[in-house]
């Protein structure tokens, strides 16, 4: 059996529980070609480093399985039909895993930490989201004439970045 | 003419470009042994060769020599989902930056050029990056 590891971007409108339920389809087709399923690692939302169809951020997941390649042709069909899915792209991880089991045992571990991060990651989120609106409440409450010009210069050396 | 003449002209060469002559300090050197004639592109790059040695040996302790980062710590791996890690290696306008500057060893370099490649098609790295000019 070879290691593959799938990486592909889902459009980041895409809601937490659409995602889930697209992942769960994706381990049904790995299930049914003959392929023993490891962890998906949803990286969560980052930003492209150029636009993909217009999208500017996307949803990073990277999915680990045992096949011996015949499920790479059935995902990537799927990946490929579905609409939501900006890109992917396939590697091979390990060209051969003799101990199936030990793989499987460190995968579900593997997947305890990215569990892990997640939930930090959602905290961190939740936190800048909040701080982001105090700030433009603050920014609001202002006077208009020199904050506004002081908010546009700070704007202007975001992008240039 | 045909003979000596061609043969005159070489010695002349030699004491031209060659600055000592055949034995010029007193031993049997490999840089004095009969060479056929040079032609004027190898004569140059003779000159420039040895001028940048000569530059080289003068720099003497400014000179550092580089080594594989990936070499040096087994720990740092290469992962074409890590965009943090492989941005070092690219210019800021996002082009590839060789292993002469990076210090990368061929090994390594061709590991990095592979993964940066993997990351662009995700659009975790740039193709090109416009912001810097």
């Amino acid at each position: 059996m070879r290691e593959y590891e799938t990486t592909f971007i889902v459009q980041p409108e895409i809601s937490d529980e659409a995602a889930k339920e697209f992942l769960t389809r994706l381990d049904g087709l790995l299930e049914r070609s003959g392929a023993v399923r490891l962890l998906h690692d949803d990286q969560g939302k980052r930003r492209l480093a150029y636009d993909i169809q217009k999208f500017q951020k996307g949803r990073y997941v990277t999915s680990y399985y045992l096949s011996d390649g015949s499920a790479v042709t059935v995902l990537e069909r799927a990946l490929r039909l579905e609409e939501s899915v900006l890109r992917f792209l396939t590697v091979m991880a390990d060209p051969e895993v003799t101990d199936i089991e030990a793989r499987k045992t460190r995968a579900a571990e593997q997947e305890r930490q990215h569990a892990e991060r997640a939930r930090e990651r959602a905290l961190r989120e939740a936190e800048e989201e909040r701080a982001r609106e105090a700030d433009m409440r603050s920014g609001g409450s202002g006077g208009l004439g020199g904050r506004a010009d002081d908010d546009d210069d700070d704007d202007d050396r975001g992008d240039d970045e | 003419m045909s003979e000596s003449g061609f043969g005159g002209d070489r010695e002349e060469r030699g004491g031209r470009f060659g600055g000592r002559g055949p034995g010029g300090r007193g031993g049997d050197r490999d840089r004095d042994r009969e060479r056929g004639p040079m032609s004027v592109k190898a004569r140059l790059r003779a000159k420039a060769r040895k001028k940048a040695r000569k530059a080289q040996k003068k720099k003497g302790s400014a000179f550092r020599k580089k080594v594989c980062r990936f070499c040096a710590d087994a720990a740092v791996g290469i992962d074409y989902k890590d965009p943090k890690g492989l941005r070092y290696f690219l210019t800021e306008t996002g082009k590839l930056i060789p292993l002469r500057i990076s210090g990368n060893c061929a090994k390594h370099q061709r590991q990095i050029a592979i993964a940066i490649k993997r990351g662009r098609q995700l659009a975790l790295m740039p193709y090109a990056s416009h912001h810097g000019i």
